[in-house]
């Protein structure tokens, strides 16, 4: 993040009063319509969905809530038409597959994948709790839960894991959608409300984008976290729904009796449904990078590689990682977030802009180029030395490394001098490779060079597949406990703050 | 430095004698474990604060285990610090052949490379012949290991090791049974710049922690030994040094006085040049100076900041600077290579190395915290990673970073920053997320560390 760019959309946006655009193109895929998904919790239970939304966004959504998402029977039974849902959409979507070509090996990748979309990342991580927890169900008592649950629960914890990789297109969170295509005045703590990045983009007539996100931030209610006052509802309906039900998880009984928390995360779902569906629409029509097909390719790769594992395979994924897997993992991402920063900013002239201002990337005119030979190790070698005139004055160092934009992946130019030429600078470079008419530009030509480099840096091998002793502790872990263990249990019952005894007495 | 065998020639009256004997006692203790578990799946570590004389001990140990007729693999994390260990091990060990792998472009600096018995076989080429010191980076090394079997040796010593990260130390061990890792404790951790980088944190299979981490997690039992001297800092050094070593006690090997930095043309020059002298001379009387350039939210890379540094580079030549110390009786001339200006973002840096350059010092070195570690200079510059900032952040409050900038000086160190950087510390330190089986918490520590900093620098502050 460039600090001077920051500042300059700060005065920019406080004067125009509206948020302004930080892309020319959109650098996430976008379905259409994907499927939407949104979330509530218990406020006192971050490992349980006290209602659920999903449906394409481009139409109602349908709705999960259970009641009292504390009674096994009760959740699960709630949960399992999203869960049989979601599975056959995966799926269909992972059955038509496309041959693909590479290193003369023919694959067959999905031809496309189930793209989910959600308010924030908040959502992102209470799905992959739900995955998580749903996953690695046990059969308590001898009942196996619906197999659906089970399979929706692997691929929740695949996409939300998925959600990791920089630039993917999978699992895509709105709130980070808007605020890496949208420059705002919301600190990134209040950018984790959709509605009130929303607001800053759309603020109304007459309205500052500060006021409207101030009156978004203090009404709207996202999820899937709940506000005070949603949790104080929600409590009342609750004990209303427990004293009705008695210990009675009947559908026929429990039904009726839960229509009026269906209504009330009902009417908290609709205005959050909207939002999502004008986020998706207002940043759909943006024109895709270059670069998003090949990443939702790799996005459809890792999609048709679980729905292979899980469905074809009935495999399970390890609840955490081996050291193996995590360094791998590490090194993948690390590898994959340099690959998504120099795609948007060589793609992307208003990504370039922070580079520009941050002395890591130069634009400026082609003044000459002249070949020229030099001595690597015994052998004399063709090279080109070009200048270039850049009208604002440059700051690098002999030896620093560019990439021409338009040859990213390529060879980079070596800076071999930095002169003051008039208000702005004459910078020299030389090709750090033979000079062929491509990786060349023309005398006259306006062109950007960058630190920043598309191509493959270095090609790294596996790691050996059985630790070494160091990394393998000198005692192994006890088994843990199944994870729906306790579920039996009946909840806590509620505490009442008035007969509460004084907490005073403990000072 | 080279700690024992320019002790060895110094006169004992500059050297504390039962700082340096107590120094012996934990080498000799750490050689003795070695030889001890040689051939067995077992390591020992040896931490060590700023200036412990680490890359010297492990040059000497490495001579020892070939003497002992054990094959050594030698690494650290970067090509800057393995070149470095072939030149200690050449010095200590001029009989020793060495055999450096390397990556493309890679190569020894041909200073090195001429030295006797010095090789740069390919990975292929090492395995082959068995050579019996090899040293390359972790990386290098890991590469080696799984594309060319380079492997089978009895010991791998790993230097830095506190900077390795757990993950490519998980190919690396395999190259041998037992290793020796050696590391401060003070620098900077492995980072990475993946925005959930914390997603293992507590876990056994955590990526990002050190070498040494995810060894004394899964075995316990390792010896480890604390190395209770700093050679490179001098005593007016220590009291800062020791914020960022909590639980680590050290002091320094060399006696109070025996180093002087002397400025030989005197200050103040003209009017503006007033603060930029009285800073230079604050640096050469006490070893350190803390200058405050008035109070601003700025950008990272600060012009004024630069500048400021530069004039101070610039002066400090110009008012050229001798130094004298353990080692050198007399006073010779400070020469720009002796000096470093640190900084904490690339940017800084090369602002810093631009405005140098067009003033004709080439010579003295710029660069991040990071890429400092494991270098010594007489008088470092450092650019406060807090001057100018509106908050605070687990960045710049990192006690690796600080502690890197302020430990690499044998003489003084000028730091610069803001007058209003310290009240940035006011008030409450901010909440930060707690991880099961993780204890430190950078933020609370580095908070904990730039407060005890501005305390004791604060009888050195120079307003400018």
């Amino acid at each position: 993040m460039s600090t001077a760019l920051e500042a300059y959309f700060a005065a920019r946006i406080y004067e125009e009063g509206r948020a302004l655009r930080r892309t020319t193109l959109r650098h996430v895929h976008l379905a259409d319509p994907p499927l939407g998904i949104a979330m509530w919790r218990l406020g006192g239970e971050r490992f349980r969905a006290a209602a659920l939304a999903w449906g394409p966004l481009d139409g109602p959504f349908q709705l999960a809530v259970p009641g009292e998402p504390r009674n096994r029977d009760l959740y699960f039974a709630a949960l399992q038409p999203f869960a049989a849902d979601l599975c056959a959409r995966i799926r269909r979507t992972a059955a038509t597959l496309v041959a693909r070509e590479r290193g003369g090996v023919t694959e067959h990748i999905p031809v496309d994948a189930l793209q989910l979309v959600v308010p924030n990342k908040a959502t992102v991580s209470a799905l992959g709790l739900l995955g998580r927890y749903l996953a690695y169900l046990s059969d308590r008592g001898g009942v196996a839960p619906d197999p659906a649950l089970i399979e929706a629960g692997k691929h929740l914890r695949f996409y939300a894991r998925h959600a990791r990789v920089p630039g993917q297109s999978l699992l895509v969170a709105l709130d980070q959608l808007v605020a890496g295509h949208w420059a705002t005045l919301l600190s990134p703590f209040e950018q984790a409300n959709l509605a009130a990045l929303d607001a800053q983009i759309e603020p109304g007539p007459g309205r500052h984008p500060f006021e409207a996100s101030a009156a978004a931030e203090a009404t709207a209610r996202i999820g899937p976290e709940p506000t005070e006052d949603i949790d104080r509802t929600t409590g009342a309906l609750l004990a209303d729904f427990n004293a009705a039900r008695g210990t009675s998880t009947d559908p026929a009984t429990v039904g009726p009796l839960a229509g009026p928390l269906r209504e009330h995360y009902h009417d908290l779902t609709v205005p959050v449904w909207q939002l999502m569906g004008r986020v998706v629409t207002r940043e759909r029509p943006l024109p895709a990078a270059p670069s998003v097909s090949r990443r939702f390719e790799s996005d459809r790769e890792a999609f048709g590689r679980h729905v292979s594992w899980v469905v074809t395979q009935g495999g399970y994924y390890r609840t955490t990682d081996t050291p193996r897997q995590a360094a791998i993992t590490l090194r993948r991402l690390e590898d994959t977030l340099a690959r998504y920063e120099a795609d948007q900013a060589v793609e992307d002239p208003a990504r370039m802009i922070a580079h520009l201002l941050d002395g890591d990337a130069i634009r400026g005119t082609v003044a000459s180029l002249t070949e020229t030979k030099v001595v690597i190790k015994v052998r004399a070698v063709r090279r080109m030395v070009m200048a270039l005139d850049s009208p604002d004055p440059v700051i690098l160092p002999e030896g620093k490394r560019l990439w021409w934009t338009a040859t990213a992946s390529g060879h980079p130019w070596e800076v071999q001098s930095v002169q003051p030429n008039g208000a702005g600078s004459r910078v020299v470079l030389m090709l750090t490779a033979k000079p062929t008419s491509e990786r060349l530009p023309v005398a006259g030509d306006v062109i950007t060079l960058s630190t920043l480099c598309t191509g493959q840096q270095a090609f790294w091998l596996m790691p050996p597949e059985n630790p070494p002793w160091t990394h393998r502790p000198d005692t192994l872990p006890a088994v843990p406990e199944p994870i729906d263990a306790g579920d039996a249990e009946q909840p806590a019952a509620p505490v009442d703050a008035t007969a509460a005894e004084d907490p005073g007495r403990y000072t | 430095m080279s700690a024992a065998t320019e002790d060895a020639a110094m006169p004992d009256a500059r050297l504390d004698q039962d700082v340096v004997a107590a120094a012996a006692a934990v080498e000799e203790a750490m050689r003795a474990d070695l030889l001890r578990l040689a051939g067995q799946e077992a390591a020992v570590v040896a931490a060590a604060p700023a200036g412990a004389g680490k890359s010297h001990f492990v040059a000497a140990t490495v001579g020892q285990l070939r003497a002992a007729g054990l094959r050594v693999a030698l690494t650290a994390p970067t090509n800057d610090q393995v070149q470095s260990l072939v030149e200690r091990v050449k010095q200590l060990n001029p009989e020793l052949p060495v055999a450096f792998v390397h990556g493309q472009g890679r190569e020894l600096p041909p200073g090195i490379a001429a030295l006797p018995g010095v090789t740069q076989p390919s990975a292929a080429d090492a395995h082959t012949r068995q050579d019996p010191l090899v040293i390359a980076t972790v990386d290098k090394l890991a590469d080696a290991f799984l594309r060319n079997g380079l492997g089978g040796f009895d010991v791998l010593v790993i230097d830095e090791a506190y900077q390795a990260d757990a993950a490519r130390y998980y190919t690396a061990a395999g190259v041998a049974a037992t290793h020796l890792l050696v590391g401060d404790t003070g620098q900077l951790d492995p980072f990475s710049p993946i925005e959930d980088a914390t997603y293992w944190r507590g876990g056994p299979e955590d990526p990002l922690q050190t070498a040494v981490g995810v060894l004394l997690r899964n075995h316990p039992g390792t010896p480890v030994h604390q190395i209770p001297v700093s050679w490179r800092l001098e005593p007016r050094a220590v009291p800062v040094a020791r914020c960022f070593y909590p639980g680590h006690p050290f002091s320094a090997a060399v006696r109070p006085g025996v180093r002087e930095l002397r400025l030989t043309r005197p200050g103040p020059g003209s009017q503006p040049l007033a603060p930029i002298d009285a800073a230079l001379d604050e640096a050469a009387l006490h070893g350190w100076a803390h200058v405050t350039l008035p109070g601003a939210p700025v950008l990272t890379a600060d012009p004024t900041t630069a500048v400021y540094i530069r004039e101070l580079v610039h002066r400090l030549l110009a008012r050229t600077a001798q130094v004298t110390s353990e080692n050198r009786a007399a006073f010779t001339p400070l020469r720009p290579a002796d000096i470093a200006v640190g900084v904490s973002h690339n940017d800084q840096k090369d602002l810093v190395r631009a405005l140098l350059d067009s003033y004709g010092l080439p010579g003295v070195k710029v660069d991040t915290a990071n890429r400092l570690q494991g270098l010594t200079f007489e008088v470092v510059i450092a650019w406060h990673p807090l001057a100018g900032a509106t908050i605070t952040d687990a960045f710049h409050l990192d006690p690796g970073r600080l502690c890197v900038l302020l430990t690499r000086h044998r003489q003084a160190c000028i730091v610069v920053g803001r007058d209003t950087d310290r009240a940035l510390l006011e008030g409450v330190p901010p909440a930060t997320p707690g991880f099961l089986g993780w204890d430190p918490d950078p933020v609370l520590d580095g908070w904990d560390a730039h407060e005890g900093v501005f305390r004791l620098l604060e009888p050195h502050v120079i307003p400018v």
